[in-house]
């Protein structure tokens, strides 16, 4: 086994990121403590419980309420107040994916441009093309109702006439072709800003040159532009590159919710035989409502032919598998996203790091083991647990086929000593009962 | 069953139409909580 | 004369109608469902599996597949064997096969929208034409469903069940849909969600018809039921957030439909929500839930100044029968 490189490993964050926006069709659901620590600790503090309390733009509010929201998130009830204040004031924001930093940006940056200049003065800088296209593309959402305000990409391959000047007011892209279009190329004038935007930090870190790039675009910007730092996670080295981004902050965090196995029903099923698995799988399926399901093998092999027998079967399945790139893996979850396949079939190891959250059941065809063969009791609980208390219910189902996996099974319930139900899958009114 | 409330017609005979039903359709405007619950005669599209 | 708290009693007659329909359907089975007989569990799990998995199965990725999924629950409805899972199934195993397969289909074919639409709303659209082509050719499992969607969506009638003495909050919370557990009542969002996708897998299969139908009758569930639906709710006090979000859902997904067919009498009814209705609406909202009301408005500011409404997203082309 060859060891990681670093590049693999910020590959990887990036590609995790992205997957998991992708999957992603609502908003994660948290019961933890905004933690508020104000700049200036005298100057109130102002949360919203409504977007109208923001006084937006009308077109900005319409474009939020068309999005389908209705009351700002947990984090956003703080952080847009922030945002929005006269003066602006400078931000560092930290909440695990899902709960709405986006979405608060990109409202921040739209009610700051004025439509009226025709130059840049939002930056918003991304870790990669693709995640600069999903920002994208919620500004494009919000903005719906607000044509006037322009955007475009700064990213390699979006090449431009020399000497050229920009009218769009918001540009968003990757550290280096901003940088490059602030200063070597100069279609961007940085002493316009007014909003420098920092997207995906602890992604951003994890890459050669981008945290020196940032700071170097940073630089370039005046004082009185305001910055705007946000990151999923928080370790020391992305607390170290954001103090040196956002000077005076203030700083919102949202602590991860420990995923705990609380909300979940879990059951397993005892087979003898891959077959039998397969056999218990359709029981199932014909019991209870499953709107998407995600199925979790040990081995490509198993994943391909458990893939083949259930298309065989008529269901709509996609595969995921490891040797995919991730825009064919991207095409696949948003498929899958979209509602074309209904089943997602994927080995342990590509899925790693995905956000189930939406999913409705999971089940695991293979119980998931390290290279000993011992239970990876973290994996488990990342593929089964949900956060917070009022998030959904959900449901995972564990296949055993050995006396191995029936004791890797043991282990799991005594690690985490929550108890792990049988469930019989030839009697219809027992799976029935697990779904209500 | 399932037809009782309204027929199975995609229009309503002007024929079978109580006279305020006639009347509402019949009418620039409908009145607040007096819209018919049977669908428009196939006479009276335009208004 | 102004609105009504409650639905006219032709509405409520047919509702109660319904009920006792599946009632009646659910006893009929009830042996079936009782017994305690290996064989006879057995044939009804496979019964239920040949009903319920090709409903599950449903997507927008082909005309062929739909119409493949669509043979197969014809097939079971009609009495002669399907195959599952490698096993042949029929209803004529059992005396009360047939109740019990439509019972469960019905059953099914609202959770799928419940589950599915809820999240993905363009998946309305395939399981309404599938669900509307069994309905013109198995009127029973149409009536089955119509329970089935009453139940669980009392919006959908539209009722507004009122508290009876005696019934406990907890109770009274359920029967107006919303879900109940251990850890209390579902948070407004996700019963809204919820509420959304059942009322929009109804509009789509108001307007809906199986294109290979060869049976020139009425559609059995059509738009006329769109006109009693929008003039009913229209009829009654707005409830808050529940109205204007139903509303529009509805008049998304079927306003197009309902324009063509009724025309004159339909703008009508847009320009009565306009002036009259939600005014009312507005005056039962609280600051916190603008949004579905700010999304009503829209689209009927947007339908008024354009005199058209736009066909719904992810309606089903003539290329995709092709495909
Ligand atoms: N206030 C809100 N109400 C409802 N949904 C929201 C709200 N804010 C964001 N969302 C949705 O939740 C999901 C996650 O939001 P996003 O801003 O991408 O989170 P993050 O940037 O923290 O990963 C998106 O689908 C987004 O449209």
């Amino acid at each position: 086994k060859t060891e990681k490189t670093e590049e693999d490993d910020s590959e990887d964050k990036a590609a995790q990121s992205l997957l998991n926006k992708l999957i992603r069709s609502n908003l994660v659901n948290t019961t933890n403590q905004v933690e508020v620590l104000q700049r200036d600790p005298n100057s109130p503090l102002y949360s919203v419980k409504s977007f109208e309390e923001l006084r937006l733009k009308p077109p900005l509010l319409q474009g939020v309420y068309a999005m389908g929201f209705n009351r700002p998130s947990k984090i956003q009830e703080n952080a847009l107040p922030m945002m929005l204040a006269e003066p602006p004031q400078n931000l560092i924001a930290q909440s695990q994916s899902g709960t709405g930093k986006t979405a608060a940006f990109v409202l921040a940056m739209l009610s700051h441009v004025d439509p009226n200049n025709k130059w840049p003065q939002c930056l918003c800088v991304s870790p990669t093309y693709e995640l600069a296209l999903q920002t994208g593309k919620v500004i494009e959402q919000m903005g719906k109702f607000y044509p006037e305000v322009k955007l475009v990409y700064a990213i390699r391959g979006n090449k431009l006439e020399r000497g050229m000047k920009l009218q769009e007011q918001i540009v968003i892209g990757t550290p280096g072709t901003v940088l490059d279009w602030c200063q070597k190329l100069r279609f961007i004038d940085p002493k316009k800003i007014n909003v420098f935007v920092l997207d995906e930090a602890d992604v951003m870190i994890a890459t050669q040159g981008h945290q020196d790039q940032s700071i170097r675009i940073q630089r370039m910007l005046p004082k009185t532009c305001q910055m705007l730092l946000f990151s999923a996670t928080f370790e020391e080295s992305v607390w170290n590159f954001a103090k040196r981004i956002v000077p005076d902050p203030n700083i919102i965090k949202l602590k991860r919710e420990e995923e705990t196995l609380d909300t979940i029903k879990q059951y397993y099923v005892v087979c003898n035989s891959k077959e039998e698995k397969f056999q218990a799988l359709c029981n199932i399926y014909g019991a209870i409502t499953i709107a998407q399901a995600m199925i979790f093998c040990h081995t490509r092999r198993t994943a391909g032919w458990l893939a083949g027998e259930l298309s065989k079967e008529g269901h709509q399945v996609a595969l995921l598998s490891g040797e995919m790139q991730v825009e064919q893996r991207a095409a696949v979850i948003e498929r899958f996203r979209g509602g074309k396949e209904k089943v997602l079939v994927t080995t342990n190891v590509c899925a790693r790091g995905i956000d189930v959250e939406q999913v409705s059941v999971v089940i695991n065809f293979d119980l998931p083991v390290d290279k000993d063969g011992n239970p990876d009791n973290e994996t488990y609980l990342h593929r089964i647990g949900r956060t917070g208390r009022f998030g959904k219910r959900g449901l995972a189902i564990n296949m055993v086929d050995s006396k191995f996996s029936m004791n890797v099974l043991h282990r799991i319930q005594e690690h985490f000593n929550k108890k792990i139900e049988k469930l019989n899958t030839d009697d219809l009114d027992e799976i029935e009962k697990i779904a209500n | 069953a399932a037809g009782a409330a309204s027929g199975e017609n995609l229009f309503t005979p002007q024929s079978e139409l109580t006279p305020d039903e006639l009347r509402e359709f019949s009418a620039k405007r409908f009145t607040l909580g007096q819209i018919p619950l049977r669908p428009p005669p196939a006479e009276l599209l335009t208004v | 004369q102004g609105l009504q708290n409650s639905a006219e009693e032709s509405t409520l007659k047919w509702y109660k109608e319904l009920q006792e329909t599946a009632n009646q359907c659910g006893q009929a089975f009830e042996d079936l469902n009782n017994t305690k007989d290996m064989q006879t569990k057995k044939l009804r799990m496979e019964l239920q599996k040949a009903a319920t998995i090709p409903v599950s199965q449903i997507s927008s990725i082909s005309g062929s597949q739909l119409k493949e999924i669509f043979d197969k629950i014809d097939k079971l409805l009609s009495g002669r064997p399907t195959v599952s899972g490698g096993k042949s199934v029929s209803t004529s195993h059992h005396p009360h096969g047939l109740e019990y397969v439509s019972y469960k289909l019905a059953e099914k074919f609202v959770k799928q929208g419940e589950e599915e639409v809820a999240s993905h709303h363009e998946a309305a659209f395939p399981i309404a034409v599938v669900a509307s082509g069994i309905w013109e050719l198995h009127p029973k499992v149409g009536d089955l469903i119509l329970a089935h969607l009453h139940k669980k969506c009392p919006y959908s009638v539209p009722h507004y069940p009122p508290m009876k003495d005696g019934t406990s909050m907890e109770e009274y919370q359920r029967i107006l849909g919303y879900r109940v557990d251990e850890s209390g009542v579902e948070v407004q969002d996700s019963f809204l969600k919820r509420m959304s996708g059942m009322i929009r897998l109804y509009a789509a299969i108001i307007q809906l018809r199986w294109p290979h139908s060869n049976k020139q009758g009425p559609d059995p569930h059509g738009l006329n039921h769109g006109w009693r639906w929008l003039a009913q709710m229209l009829n009654m006090e707005p409830l808050a957030d529940v109205t204007a979000t139903l509303l529009f859902d509805f008049l998304e997904v079927c306003g197009n439909a309902l324009m063509k067919q009724y025309q004159g009498q339909f703008w009508k009814l847009l320009l009565l929500i306009k002036e009259e209705y939600f005014p009312r609406i507005k005056a039962v909202t609280s600051a916190g839930q603008m949004g579905s009301v700010t999304r009503l408005n829209q689209f009927l500011e947007n339908s008024l100044r354009k005199k058209q409404i736009d066909p719904p997203k992810g309606q089903l082309t003539s290329s995709f029968w092709r495909s």
